[in-house]
């Protein structure tokens, strides 16, 4: 009797021990999936309203307009937390461009969030400093981009608002 | 038979663990729409880019030439257009352009004398397709016919896959304006800017 016990008790850590194999290998596939195929997030230059050189609109070759003019990076929606006092946010200069941006992220009402200096052609940052926190809510905000040629002069070009959902959580 | 009971408990602990597994490795995207399924909302990098828009860097006119008569029409022209330069949206978006005179009180479109204590200023229309001397009667301009919102005139609608798309402007400068003035008082660079104000909305 103890025998069969034994050899039961043996049967079952055997199919235990397999079925949570199966199982670390389910997970452990779908975590290397992930890894592997996840989409890259949008590179951090690591200090927070720092404007620097390499910034791209992170969406694939945007340089191949079909004539001159000026680009404009467009935005869906900003999430932030209440009480931040920055937000996730890639403001920029794409590179095809010959002018100078100078970037202002506000709320619709005119309540200014953040003005850039001049961000020249391919710098940017993706992470904003604000000047004031908001409370949680649902707002429309939209970064401004006044463009200016490049040199001393600084000629005021035509200018662009790009407007998007800011979620603050 | 109390073997069974353990094995079957174990095996639907790892199945619910597996399960939840799978539903938190779907990759949701803006643009991820496949079959019945279609994601609502932005939840993938919030605050990325999602479009780029091409838009004219000036409103340049030329030089200007005061005109003999005003009989006629003397009419400047000056032609540029919007490009969707690049769009990563879903399928049920799109982006909406609206158009303003950067600087003007009554929503009209202006240049205006450039290093002078009291500017001369010269209207212009705004047509939302290429217009010359010969077809402009058949054309209404927007600024005329249109009521503007807050932005401004509506100019144009980019859909979903319209990448590479691009609205026609043309801006018309009636020179008839000048006619009459004394040339030093109107003699001197002009401009004016326009501000392009453009939205992610999406339909239904």
């Amino acid at each position: 009797m103890d025998k069969e016990n034994n050899k039961s008790s043996k049967k079952l850590i055997i199919i235990i021990i397999a079925v949570l194999v199966i199982a670390a290998l389910t997970v452990g596939g779908v975590a290397v999936y992930n890894g592997f195929f996840a989409e890259k997030p949008v590179p951090s230059n690591g200090v927070i309203g720092k404007i620097t050189d390499g910034w791209d609109t992170g969406i694939e070759d945007a340089t191949a307009s079909q004539g001159s003019g000026i680009q404009i990076p467009g935005y869906g929606s900003a999430v932030m937390k209440a009480g931040d006092e920055s937000i996730k946010l890639s403001i920029g200069n794409p590179k095809a461009n010959k002018c100078g941006f100078y970037a202002t992220l506000k709320l619709e009402d005119g309540t200014v969030l953040y003005k850039s200096e001049l961000i020249k052609p391919g710098y940017g940052m993706t992470e904003v400093p604000l000047s004031k926190t908001l409370e949680a809510g649902e707002y429309t905000a939209m970064v401004c981009y006044e463009c200016v040629t490049l040199d001393e002069a600084e000629t005021r070009l035509n200018s662009a608002e790009s407007e998007f959902t800011l979620i603050v959580k | 038979m109390k073997t069974k009971k353990i094995i079957s408990a174990v095996i639907a602990g790892i199945l619910a663990t597996t399960a939840v597994v799978s539903v938190s490795a779907a990759t949701l995207t803006d643009a991820n729409v496949d079959g019945s399924t279609e994601v609502k909302a932005n939840i993938v990098d919030p605050g990325s880019v999602s479009y780029v828009i091409t838009i004219p860097d000036t409103a340049d006119f030329g030089t200007l030439t005061q005109p003999e008569s005003i009989e006629t029409d003397n009419y400047k022209f000056y032609e540029f257009s919007v490009e969707a330069t690049k769009l990563d949206i879903k399928s049920n978006q799109g982006v909406t352009v609206y158009m303003k005179d950067a600087s003007s009180a009554d929503n009209q479109f202006y240049i205006s004398q450039k290093n002078t204590e009291t500017p001369f200023t010269i209207a212009y229309d705004v047509y939302d397709t290429p217009v010359n001397a010969e077809n402009i009667d058949r054309y209404e301009a927007i600024n005329t016919t249109a009521e503007p919102g807050q932005y401004g005139y509506h100019l144009c609608t980019f859909l979903y896959g319209s990448e590479g798309e691009t609205q026609p402007v043309t801006l018309a400068l009636n020179q008839n304006a000048l006619f009459g003035k004394a040339l030093s008082d109107i003699a001197g660079d002009y401009s004016g800017t326009i501000t392009f104000h453009s939205a992610l909305f999406e339909r239904g």
